[in-house]
């Protein structure tokens, strides 16, 4: 609860040991169970990601109940431009090979956040060749969207058959891309303190070149408060004809700065003069 | 694709986006409308026409100022408020409200309110009410313009009457003033009766005649004093009877030579006069004429006399009897007497003599005062003629102003006021409303007005703040990159959409269709229900 103590961060789990994580019930193609992965590939974590499939070298969305990602087997061209062109500009920003940490934020959930970060993982993973992995982390503790969406709803369970306790660190089939699930929360009015997750990014970023941050809701989670602080560059993602100036603004704050781009979801650039 | 298909399918999209903003009001608005209208019964338009033309009007009376009359486009500028006048319209009302009250100003303006006035080229009007029973709607039409006309010819004869009752008031002065004039003449002529100029030529005669006569008095008291001395030597030389002597003259003898004498002594004294006339004046001069012909007959008497003392001779030697020379006695009797009568006759002609002088002198007294009663009458005789002179005038002009208030009262409208009423109303037989597309239209017009208006406000209140297009946040975000994608696989339409869809649809097509239903019973295009057959209107 803000104003509480906030809690700490719970360190990812050690790759020593570290099972495979399965696939959860209900999981799409694109987000089948990582095969063991071969040993030249092995994370210093002792990761093992997934092999990519034909299918996740597609542009992906959340499905309308929030529990499938789903594939764009031939994303629109403008889909796929405004996603290269923001890839580019956080290559651009990340120069040498110093960790980057880009958060995603939105100003209220529904806005397509949680999309817009798998496509931007999707993206720079598909750069490992020069820059290594990407980690995606799922910072919103309480809707745990990307953790349902690659782990379901229950405990992750290990190769021994063990379940895992959250958070830990997963490989997906996506191309380059791991996942860190959103810790569990004792209940829902806890707060992570910035400090913690400042240290589990310097933690992280020794291991991957980019974290990409699904931050929660600025305006509707104090959690996306303490996020928005921690990670060094801005992602915006909004809404067209939804969101609003004012809600961007008090998103952003005084952190405007640090804003690398903003997708603006729904709405065509062609047409951004028809009104 | 080029700029304007460009252009075309934005705004086709914008329209379609912003579809129910305007569909649903306008539909909100067209079904009462539509309900309304078929509501609304027939009515009927009568009209009539009325001509227009400039009267001129001359001025009864030269007292009257000038009065400008109006050119006909100054009166069509005009006549639609000298048309809807209270008493004109009051006259509508009974006819409209039978029960309305023509004095109620609110009565009254709803008249004029229903009143139709258009002007039809330069020179002519017409006036129409619409009115459910086209009946009525004529006989409105006909009593607004009649009272219109009746009052308008009222308005001018009380003019005219004003005009009459004031010039025949300046005439009933102007003879007064005359009568006036008249009645100091009298008067003046009254006083200076005896010395009116018209006076001086008979006085002058008179003058003359009396002089005439005072010479004639004169000459009979100087004939009758000259006879007297011969009739006393007559009587002295008469013997009397029975004494010795010559034969005594007849009586006719001594008549005779009386009339002789006396002749002589007129012509005598006549010739005096003549002499002492022609020292004073000329041969010329009236006085001296008469003197000459008295002279002329004096001679002839004289002569005649004469002849009569020759003839009485002659018969007296003729008779010479003794009878004759008795009567002596009577001779001087007769002498006497005559002696007595000569005597008296001067007296009675110096008497006569001494009158006439006096009445002469009487006589030059008026006849000298004639020029100062001249000079009084000259002063007079202006201001008579001047009176006169003004009270023909103004009984001219009030007999003009009679005849101009008579041929106001009579005569022809188009003469008199310059209005004609060329063709009256007559009941119309197709109606002439009510405009029900115009009324459909203006609900559309309303319901795109609200739905434009709704459409600003949103813009305004609601759009502005929203983040439509990477352009609306740019600024928001300087430096950062700004990039726009469609909704990756995004599923179906969000439900509150389709509800809204769905309700707006349901709405429009409730509203449209209700509206075609109300329009097609009125029109007989359907078969009304039962329910709705008593709503629909029509014909009165």
């Amino acid at each position: 609860m803000i104003g509480e103590e906030p809690r700490d961060v719970p360190a990812p789990a050690s790759h020593e040991g570290r099972p495979v994580v399965p696939p959860p019930p209900g999981m799409p193609d694109v987000g089948a169970p990582a095969p063991t992965p071969p040993a030249e590939v092995a994370t210093p974590y002792g990761l093992v990601p997934s092999q990519p499939s034909s299918s996740a070298a597609a542009l992906l969305a959340v499905s309308t109940d929030g529990a499938r990602l789903v594939a764009t087997p031939q994303p629109d061209r403008v889909t796929a431009d405004g996603y290269l062109r923001m890839t580019a500009r956080v290559l651009i920003e990340s120069p040498g090979e110093a960790s980057r940490v880009v958060g995603v934020v939105s100003a209220h959930e529904g806005e397509g956040r949680t999309a817009a970060a798998v496509n931007l993982a999707v993206c720079l993973g598909r750069a490992k060749g020069r820059r290594g992995r990407v980690l995606l982390v799922d910072g919103d503790a309480r809707r745990r969207g990307l953790t349902r969406l690659f782990c379901g709803t229950g405990p992750v369970a290990g190769p021994d058959g063990a379940p895992v306790p959250h958070p830990t660190l997963i490989g997906t089939a996506l191309e380059g891309v791991d996942l860190m699930t959103a810790p569990d929360l004792d209940d829902g009015l806890t707060v992570s303190t910035p400090a913690a997750w400042v240290h589990t990014f310097r933690e992280l970023g020794a291991l991957y070149p980019h974290l990409v941050v699904d931050c929660p809701a600025v305006l509707d989670d104090p959690e996306g408060l303490v996020l928005r602080e921690c990670v060094e560059r801005i992602v915006l993602v909004v809404k067209a004809g939804e969101t609003t100036r004012t809600a961007v603004t008090r998103t952003l704050g005084s952190l405007s700065g640090r804003v690398l781009g903003v997708i603006v979801q729904g709405a065509h650039a062609a047409d951004g003069g028809w009104r | 694709m080029s700029a304007l298909s460009a252009l075309v399918r934005r705004g086709l999209r914008s329209a379609w986006e912003r579809r129910w903003l305007f569909a649903v009001p306008v539909a909100t608005f067209l079904l009462p409308a539509a309900v309304w209208v078929v509501h609304l019964p027939d009515t009927y338009r009568a009209s009539a026409l009325v001509s227009v033309r400039q009267v001129i009007a001359a001025r009864p009376g030269g007292a009257l100022p000038t009065t400008q009359e109006w050119r006909p486009e100054q009166i069509l500028a005009t006549a639609r408020d000298r048309v809807l006048q209270t008493p004109n319209v009051a006259a509508v009302v009974p006819l409209l409200w039978p029960k309305g009250n023509p004095t109620d100003t609110y009565t009254l303006n709803a008249v004029r309110g229903k009143v139709l006035y258009d002007q039809v080229g330069d020179t002519r009007f017409a006036v129409s009410l619409e009115h459910p029973d086209p009946a009525l709607a004529a006989e409105a039409v006909n009593a607004l313009l009649d009272a219109f006309l009746h009052n308008e010819r009222e308005q001018k004869v009380r003019v005219a009457e004003g005009q009459r009752e004031f010039l025949e008031g300046e005439a009933r002065r102007a003879r007064e003033g005359y009568d006036r004039a008249l009645d100091a003449m009298e008067a003046f002529r009254k006083d200076h009766a005896d010395t009116m100029p018209d006076q001086k030529d008979s006085i002058t005669a008179e003058l003359h005649r009396i002089e005439q006569e005072v010479r004639e008095r004169e000459n009979d008291a100087q004939r009758s004093r000259m006879l007297v001395p011969e009739v006393d030597k007559m009587l002295r030389t008469t013997v009397p009877s029975g004494t010795a002597g010559g034969a005594p003259p007849t009586p006719d003898e001594v008549v005779a030579q009386l009339k002789v004498t006396s002749a002589q002594a007129a012509l005598d004294q006549a010739k005096k006069t003549l002499a002492e006339l022609r020292l004073r004046y000329t041969e010329k001069n009236d006085a001296v004429k008469s003197a000459v012909l008295q002279v002329s007959l004096l001679e002839k008497d004289v002569d005649t006399a004469k002849v009569g003392l020759e003839a009485a001779r002659r018969r007296a030697d003729a008779d010479a009897s003794s009878r004759r020379r008795t009567d002596s006695e009577g001779l001087l009797a007769y002498l006497r007497q005559w002696r007595e009568s000569l005597l008296g006759e001067e007296e009675r002609a110096r008497a006569a003599v001494t009158e006439l002088r006096a009445r002469s002198e009487r006589l030059a007294a008026r006849l000298a005062e004639i020029p100062s009663t001249d000079d009084q009458l000259r002063k007079l005789k202006p201001a008579l003629e001047s009176a006169y002179q003004a009270s023909l005038r103004a009984e001219d002009a009030a007999r003009n102003a009679r005849a101009a208030a008579e041929f106001l009262r009579n005569g022809d409208t188009g003469d008199t006021i310059g209005f004609t009423l060329e063709s009256r109303a007559v009941p119309p037989v197709q109606p002439s409303g009510p405009g029900r597309m115009r009324y459909l239209a203006t609900a559309v017009a309303f319901g795109l007005a609200l739905g434009y208006g709704l459409h600003v406000l949103r813009r305004r209140y609601v759009d502005d703040d929203l983040v439509a297009s990477p352009a609306d946040i740019a600024d928001l975000v300087p430096g950062a990159l700004v990039v726009a994608v469609p909704l990756v696989g995004e599923g179906p339409a969000p439900r509150r959409g389709v509800v809204v869809d769905w309700a707006c649809a349901a709405w429009v097509a409730l509203c449209l269709g209700g509206a075609l239903f109300a329009l097609g019973a009125h029109k007989g295009w359907v078969e009304a229900p039962a329910w709705f057959r008593p709503w629909l209107g029509g014909r009165a």
